[in-house]
């Protein structure tokens, strides 16, 4: 990693985790909607990018130490 | 739109992004694109090794080569088909909700972009080193195939759009170069689809026809390589086709198959000039749909040959043409992924027996002309052996 990537590859990598919690928020929580309680938003937010970080960790853990 | 709500629409916006629809409106769509798009193809800065591309290569290491050839790859898998085909899947088995529609329609922005950008893909001094007659013959095969499959579509009465997506396909050997015609010809996804997945069952013909075919010809190893390259299909199909005569064909095949990849812009934007030359001499006529409402040559069209043409000039560097590939892999697995999500099958299948009949008439014209004409040159000497 070297040059512009790297700046892009960790920019890439906060995008992906970000992506992926917007998903899981509106996709599986459904939690988009103006009818959902103020307290489900917050709940499903936390865990959507709990989720998704621990996810993201995973694959690029096993990407880059090859385990 | 009307004149009064143009006007409205006129004072209220604020920038030219303003035609784009806000993120909230576009984010489900776009997220299930990027989604199908990194579960397709292992594409450049993600980490995921749970990709279709990587089942396939899997399941061709179970299945072994065949004439040399992954079988995937001889069903023409690639970035283009991979997130088709999950779109497809996906959006048949579980539907489309209406929150994604507005995010897909973003495939009319990503197709011209990506073809834009794919314009560093092929230089034509690559082929240079073929020499001046398989040059000539790649290049005349690309156009007479392209001539006779338009010819065949008309006489057959077949949807002008679907013949030229057919012809795109079949004269550039790369049946997804359909992929890269349908903002041009204003094809219906089903058209495209179809016509492509035509193509690539007539590449499978004539790849198990060719060897036995060869032969009782008797063009020497090295020509029926040419004549491969120039007949099937997809690189894999005409590899295939190639070592199944001999592994001294097959070899030959691979050296060959450069004149016929960096010459394939020339085919699609040859299909599209016909097309719209025939429909402005056409006007009025409804059997006539190929081109839709595109009133000039297209400004990205125009763009997208500039950006070749400095390419020949080789202006671009190896490393930046590289790194533009990776984008264009990005681009059309998202707008492959949108568009096999708004695709039902039974689109597909309209029309396809006569779509096939087309498809293998041209092909079958084409392999007969293209090997009685190497077969001339190789006893003329014009093709030394």
């Amino acid at each position: 990693m070297h040059g512009i990537y790297y700046y892009l590859e960790p920019l890439f990598m906060v995008f992906l985790m970000l992506v992926t919690t917007a998903a899981l928020y509106m996709g599986i929580f459904k939690a988009d909607h103006t009818s959902t309680s103020f307290s489900k938003k917050i709940f499903s937010g936390i865990a959507s990018g709990v989720f998704s970080m621990v996810a993201w960790s995973f694959l690029y853990s096993h990407h880059c130490l090859g385990w | 739109m009307n004149t009064i709500s143009t006007a409205t629409y006129d004072m209220n916006r604020s920038s030219i992004f303003s035609t784009l629809y806000s993120l909230k409106a576009a984010l489900p769509g776009l997220l299930a694109m990027f989604f199908i798009a990194i579960f397709s193809n292992n594409l450049v800065g993600v980490p995921n090794p749970f990709t279709l591309q990587n089942l396939f290569a899997w399941l061709d290491g179970v299945i072994g080569p065949l004439n040399h050839q992954s079988f995937f790859q001889i069903m023409n898998a690639n970035f283009v088909w991979n997130p088709l085909l999950m779109g497809l899947i996906i959006g048949n088995l579980f539907g489309v909700p209406n929150a994604w529609k507005r995010g897909l329609s973003y495939i009319h922005l990503m197709m011209p972009l990506g073809i834009i950008m794919l314009a560093p893909h092929f230089m034509i001094g690559h082929a240079s080193k073929l020499g001046f007659m398989p040059i000539l013959i790649c290049v005349a095969a690309m156009f007479i195939t392209a001539t006779v499959t338009l010819y065949t579509g008309r006489l057959l009465k077949l949807d002008d759009r679907q013949t030229s997506i057919i012809a795109g396909g079949l004269s550039t050997g790369d049946p997804h170069a359909g992929v890269i015609l349908m903002p041009l010809i204003k094809a219906k996804g089903g058209q495209v689809v179809g016509a492509s997945a035509c193509v690539i069952l007539f590449g499978i013909i004539a790849m198990l026809i060719l060897p036995l075919v060869g032969p009782l010809v008797g063009i020497p190893d090295k020509y029926f390589g040419l004549a491969a390259v120039t007949t099937v299909g997809n690189g894999a199909q005409s590899l295939f086709a190639a070592f199944g005569q001999s592994y001294e064909a097959g070899r030959y095949a691979t050296w060959f198959d450069v004149g016929r990849h960096v010459i394939m812009p020339a085919g699609f934007i040859y299909v599209f000039v016909v097309m719209f030359i025939r429909k402005l001499k056409n006007k009025g006529n409804t059997n006539v749909h190929a081109t839709g409402d595109i009133k000039t040559f297209p400004i990205w069209l125009m763009v997208f040959i500039f950006f070749w043409a400095l390419a020949c000039l080789h202006l671009f560097r190896q490393p930046a043409a590289h790194a533009i590939f990776n984008m264009v892999q990005w681009d059309f697995s998202m707008a492959a992924a949108a568009l096999g999500l708004s695709l039902p099958l039974r689109e597909i299948a309209h029309d396809g027996i006569k779509c096939f009949a087309v498809t293998c008439i041209a092909g079958c014209i084409r392999m007969v002309l293209l090997l009685a004409a190497i077969l001339l040159c190789v006893k003329t000497g014009l093709l030394p052996a």
